[in-house]
């Protein structure tokens, strides 16, 4: 009994301690770190979508096989 | 001419706010003469006193967004004021409300995420008494079970919460659910809700003598 009420109040402090860091975060803090925060993971995320040509090719490459299997291997 | 604004909140839904508003109500209504505000824009309370009527049975008034007005004119007019709030602060409702009631209970179901979410209502009462430092505030446990470790072990855990914890609860009870799908609370269904009753009139009687 005791352990279920101490395994309960442990899920609180859990609850808490997870809202307390959400709150501190540099990004919670104003409206404008949000936004700000929020633009440079879109920069981030740019470079990515260019990878370089071979490595795209190859992407476009495997995905075409999977998807239209017929264009290579035609009836 | 109030005798007691009692308010029903909690922001988790489904936890047996209007339940216990709507028993509470009809409990207080066989001691003076008491309103219900259907301050919840779900109006599960209005439904109710919407249904049939039988002698007895407290008056239900929705609210709409004139909760402050309500309130108000309830207390100059009835001595048992019953509030079901919506299981939000975003509509400010609830807010308002812990500014003019004297009683605030927060009904908790015998689970952990009704748990977590119940400590929210622990800051609302800290900054309803910055305006009315006189708000008395409960947890309230909602079915539950004399057999059930999770039952007791909440009992426990509730007492650690920031708020007081009433010795009386409501058990898990089918009169309740069908009380209210004939339109009736507890205490007009007759023998099939006599436990129901007995764990209403506990709370009150614990409610209004707690100081």
């Amino acid at each position: 009994m005791s352990k279920l009420k101490d395994k309960l109040l442990a899920s609180i402090s859990n609850t808490e301690q997870k809202k307390s860091v959400a709150d501190s975060s540099p990004a919670a803090k104003t409206p404008a770190a949000v936004s700000k925060s929020s633009a440079s993971s879109k920069k981030a995320v740019k470079p990515k979508a260019k990878s370089s040509p071979k490595k795209a090719q190859a992407s476009k490459g495997s995905s075409y096989t999977i998807l239209h299997p017929q264009r290579i291997w035609p009836d | 001419m109030t005798s007691a604004k009692i308010a029903v909140a909690n922001l988790k839904g489904g936890c047996g706010k209007s339940t216990l508003a709507i028993n509470l109500a009809a409990g207080l209504a066989t001691r003076g003469s008491t309103v219900l505000l259907d301050a919840d824009p779900q109006g599960t309370a209005e439904h109710w006193g919407s249904q049939e009527k039988v002698k007895g049975m407290p008056r239900v008034v929705a609210t709409g967004s004139e909760v402050l007005k309500e309130i108000r004119w309830a207390q100059s007019t009835h001595e048992y004021v019953v509030v079901d709030c919506p299981p939000t602060l975003a509509s400010g409702y609830t807010e308002v409300t812990l500014e003019q009631v004297d009683i605030l209970l927060v009904p908790v179901l015998p689970s952990p995420p009704d748990l977590w979410s119940s400590l929210h209502m622990v800051e609302a009462v800290e900054q309803a008494r910055k305006v009315n430092p006189e708000l008395r505030a409960y947890f309230v446990r909602n079915q539950s079970e004399a057999k059930s470790a999770l039952s007791h072990a909440m009992r426990e855990a509730l007492k650690f919460c920031g708020l007081p914890l009433l010795e009386n609860s409501l058990g898990r009870r089918a009169a309740y659910r069908w009380a209210a799908l004939e339109g009736l609370s507890v205490y007009h269904f007759g023998a099939r809700g006599k436990k129901a009753v007995s764990d209403i009139e506990s709370i009150i009687e614990e409610v209004l003598n707690h100081e």
